[in-house]
């Protein structure tokens, strides 16, 4: 197969440019954006100890050698120190990406299983009262903004009912508000789109021709309908990686996750740059990756879909 | 047996079995996640007699060296780690701004001249990992490369001990320390910020980067884990020279969200929580079993007024900008009556170099007859805040824009998001802030405004404006009898309010929550004490 391969080879080249193309803007911005040892220095901190950090950092030499500098050690993989704690910028990323996979994880899972199962039901009693009440309550999921979830869980579960533990990632406990409230404006959209989906494909011919030749209702729906309706919903899911890791930078600093959010967040309010830019480079990929994967799946599960043309080289 | 979780460090997987008791309510919860917790639950600890002690604060500082970590979120944890020669006594001060010292570390210390001090250690004293603090330990902490010299390790540190030309052991409990001028304030600045005492042992071995993430001191609480965006985890050291710790374990918990902290309060996870704006004062102390307690702290939220501006070149027109506000005004509408405005850059900490009688003016007709003389003609000035570096900034300067615009003054006001903008070209006035590091005028109005300061190197203050100021402020340096500081001291206060190159608005609160029965007390500063006299448990 190899316009398959090249088709690979030139997404994944592709997705390279997408990188050097984020990190670059992110690399210029950051710098545009404030002095690192207005942050990290007491107030009163005189120029000239001022100076002799911004030296140490590498912050007083002109922006393209910054970069050119910054460019040539991420090929040696040497992604820089934190110029907060003096160590491997990577490393405090290596630290804290298992903490957001999982809450980034959970919470696609019970967004899944819940969208999934509200969006079929829904389909299914399609223009009754359950099909609108089951839309209203995605709707309400969706349109809430994660900050706002996020502080009325805690001011009931914590705060009225007292029986979860506000923040932090000490127990099992501490992951059910974060990853509840990341999963459920994912679950309201995934439940609308598998309710257009599963209509859509409801409608199709081969589902008339199931039920023609006597096949049950579920049997229609679990062996026809949903397996159509589930090549939409692949891609869908593509882009909301990205959205969920996004949500995670919110929930993360609501629910005080120790994950790559939080990271973000405290390292961009300390202006630590290398480890900022460490971050956006390592979300990027993920983004990236789930991409690149979501495309060649499709191609998997569609027999209709020929992979070369699908990833961009087969015109 | 317990298996430790994936996602936290051992050490911390005990928290929630001590801290949160399981009831029916929580059971029924708790099932839903009953594969996860079967596999991370552990019984309560019985064995523990002293409670644990939980911080829940805003942020956490990168390491715990305490000299690299000069910010509130530092040294907040690190005074619980490290101890000084000699202590200032905080809290021998009903304000909590104490400045009288005491012996710590040293148990005396003699003058031997106005550029030498000699220090006699304590005998006996133990660090974390068993050492005994030797003459050694205090000579490697203030060597020539780490706080100071030509190259130090910790630039951060040259501010406070830049001035050392050497610090030699005498013998095993004894140090000399010299000088390069005569320092009046040698022994307050041992008693304060990067004075701490770290272990040289650990410090070779570990090294830089490591001893930063688990020093080893002789505070009352040596270091579990640190973890800056998840908790630092204190336990207490029952050697202590003071005696044993009150609690068992200290943790310090970054929680970003303020809800999220209030809540936790609330419900029992957290013992004290930091960082209450002015504006949840009230709601927060409306539970019966929360306290707030506030400090007015050592620092002062000022204004610069930007020489070079053509408009502002006229100091009569920086003193109208000066006169024209009312500064009770803005404390009582904005910090609740509980913030301070202090009688200029002058304070009671500083001791004998207080001046009495001192105040700065609001006088709205002095302001108007300033501008008249000095012809303004209604020139755009152009104010430069952010909108939440510092609290209640936002709020702050649009009261000021109004009460200028009342003597005439047609200010402008303009948020930014960065310090840069804030200073960059175009603007004429910006918010700054200057804390008294050391109770005396060289340690707060010297080190912001003279000429090592930002102001002067960076010409917001014009160096002829700056002249007898600077004049007078290095005859301060140079001066040991008390009564001709305090005169130095007056003068230095009259040309900076009469040059007015700034203005101060307010000493802002901190408030603290802490559960109501037990025992702690903030001060000006924003060490925590926890040491065994300053934090109390019921019964």
């Amino acid at each position: 197969m190899p316009s398959t391969l090249l088709a690979i080879a030139l997404r994944a080249v592709r997705a390279a440019v997408t990188l050097l193309l984020c990190v670059t803007v992110v690399f210029v911005a950051l710098r545009a954006a404030g002095d690192p040892s207005e942050q990290l220095l007491p107030a009163e901190t005189p120029p000239d100890v001022r100076a002799e950090y911004r030296a140490a950092w590498g912050l007083d030499r002109p922006i393209p050698i910054q970069y050119a500098t910054w460019l040539a050690r991420i090929g040696e993989g040497d992604f820089g120190r934190s110029f907060a704690d003096g160590g491997p910028a990577f490393d405090a990323v290596v630290e804290a990406l298992p903490r957001t996979l999982l809450l980034g994880g959970t919470a696609l899972s019970l967004a899944l299983v819940v969208g999934l199962t509200i969006g079929v039901a829904a389909a299914l009693r399609h223009g009754t009262a359950l099909d609108r009440g089951l839309m209203g309550v995605a709707v309400l999921g969706y349109s809430m903004p994660v900050f706002f979830l996020g502080i009325l869980f805690i001011l009931f579960f914590v705060l009225h009912l007292r029986i979860l533990p506000s923040s932090g990632a000490t127990t099992p406990w501490h992951l059910i508000l974060p990853s509840v409230t990341l999963a459920l404006p994912l679950a309201g959209r995934i439940a609308r789109f598998a309710r257009t989906a599963t209509l859509e494909v409801m409608g199709r011919p081969f589902v008339r021709a199931a039920r023609a030749k006597g096949l049950g209702r579920i049997a229609v729906v679990v062996r026809h309908a949903l397996p159509n309706a589930a090549i939409p919903l692949l891609m869908f899911l593509g882009i909301e990686i990205g959205l969920t890791l996004s949500g995670a930078v919110v929930t993360e600093t609501i629910f005080a996750w120790p994950g790559l959010g939080r990271l973000l967040v405290d390292s961009v309010a300390l202006r630590d740059l290398p480890v900022v830019q460490a971050v956006i480079l390592t979300v990027t990929a993920i983004i990236v990756a789930a991409n690149l994967a979501v495309d060649v799946l499709h191609a998997l599960v569609d027999p209709k879909v020929d992979l070369a043309r699908t990833l961009g080289s087969g015109r | 047996m317990m298996q430790p979780l994936p996602f936290v460090p051992e050490e911390t997987q005990t928290m929630f079995p001590i801290d949160v008791a399981i009831d029916r309510r929580r059971f029924l919860a708790g099932s839903a996640v009953a594969p996860f917790a079967l596999a991370g639950f552990a019984a309560p600890s019985a064995a523990a007699a002293r409670p644990t002690f939980t911080v829940a604060v805003a942020g956490l500082p990168p390491t715990l060296e305490p000299a690299r970590e000069l910010s509130n979120v530092g040294t907040r944890v690190t005074y619980s780690i490290f101890d000084t020669l000699i202590r200032r006594d905080f809290l021998g001060s009903p304000d909590g701004g104490g400045s009288k010292l005491k012996p710590h570390l040293a148990s005396e210390w003699k003058r031997v001249s106005p550029s030498e001090l000699i220090i006699t250690l304590r005998q006996g004293v133990k660090f974390h990992n068993g050492d005994e603090l030797t003459s050694e330990d205090v000579a490697y902490t203030f060597r020539n490369g780490r706080l100071w010299g030509e190259k130090p390790q910790i630039p951060a540190g040259r501010p406070y001990f830049g001035i050392l030309a050497g610090c030699d052991p005498i013998d095993r409990y004894t140090v000399r320390f010299r000088t390069r001028v005569p320092d009046v304030l040698l022994e307050q600045r041992l008693a304060s910020w990067c004075a701490w005492i770290v272990n040289k042992r650990a410090y070779e071995e570990m090294g830089f980067e490591a001893y930063s993430k688990r020093p080893i001191a002789t505070g009352p609480y040596r270091v579990v884990s640190h973890a800056q965006n998840d908790a630092t985890v204190l336990a207490a050291f029952d050697d202590h020279f003071l005696g044993r710790p009150t609690a068992e374990k200290v943790i310090f918990k970054a929680v970003p969200e303020l809800a999220a902290r209030v809540a936790g309060l609330v419900a029992g996870e957290f013992d004290l929580i930091t960082n209450v704006p002015p504006d949840q004062v009230e709601t927060v102390g409306r539970y019966p079993d929360i306290d707030v307690r506030s400090v007015v702290l050592a620092n002062s939220h000022v204004l610069v007024f930007d020489n070079r501006d053509p408009v502002l070149a006229d100091e009569r027109i920086r003193r109208a900008l000066a006169a024209a506000i009312d500064r009770k005004k803005l404390v009582d509408t904005l910090w609740l009556g509980k913030a301070e405005v202090p009688a200029s850059h002058n304070y009671p900490e500083y001791g004998d170099m207080y001046v009495e009688g001192r105040k700065l003016v609001h006088d709205p007709d002095l302001a108007r007859a300033l501008l008249k003389e000095a012809g303004y003609k209604g020139e755009k000035i152009v104010y430069r805040t952010q909108a939440n570096y510092y609290t209640n900034a936002l709020e702050a300067a649009q009261i000021l824009v109004e009460m200028w615009k009342a003597v005439g003054i047609a200010a402008d006001l303009q948020v930014v998001e960065t310090s840069d903008q804030m200073r960059g070209t175009g603007a004429q006035i910006f918010n700054w802030s200057n804390s008294t590091r050391l109770p005396d005028p060289l340690g707060a109005l010297w080190i912001a405004w003279g000429p090592g300061g930002e102001a002067q190197a960076a010409r917001y203050w014009a160096p002829d404006s700056a002249a007898a100021f600077n004049r007078y402020g290095r005859a301060l340096e140079a001066e040991t009898e008390p009564a001709k500081r305090k005169e130095l001291f007056a003068h230095m206060l009259d040309e900076w309010e009469g040059e007015a190159p700034g203005t101060i608005l307010y000493q802002p609160f901190e408030a603290y929550a802490i559960r109501r029965s037990i025992g702690w007390r903030p001060t000006t500063f924003y060490f925590m004490d926890l040491g065994p006299d300053n934090l109390t448990f019921p019964g």
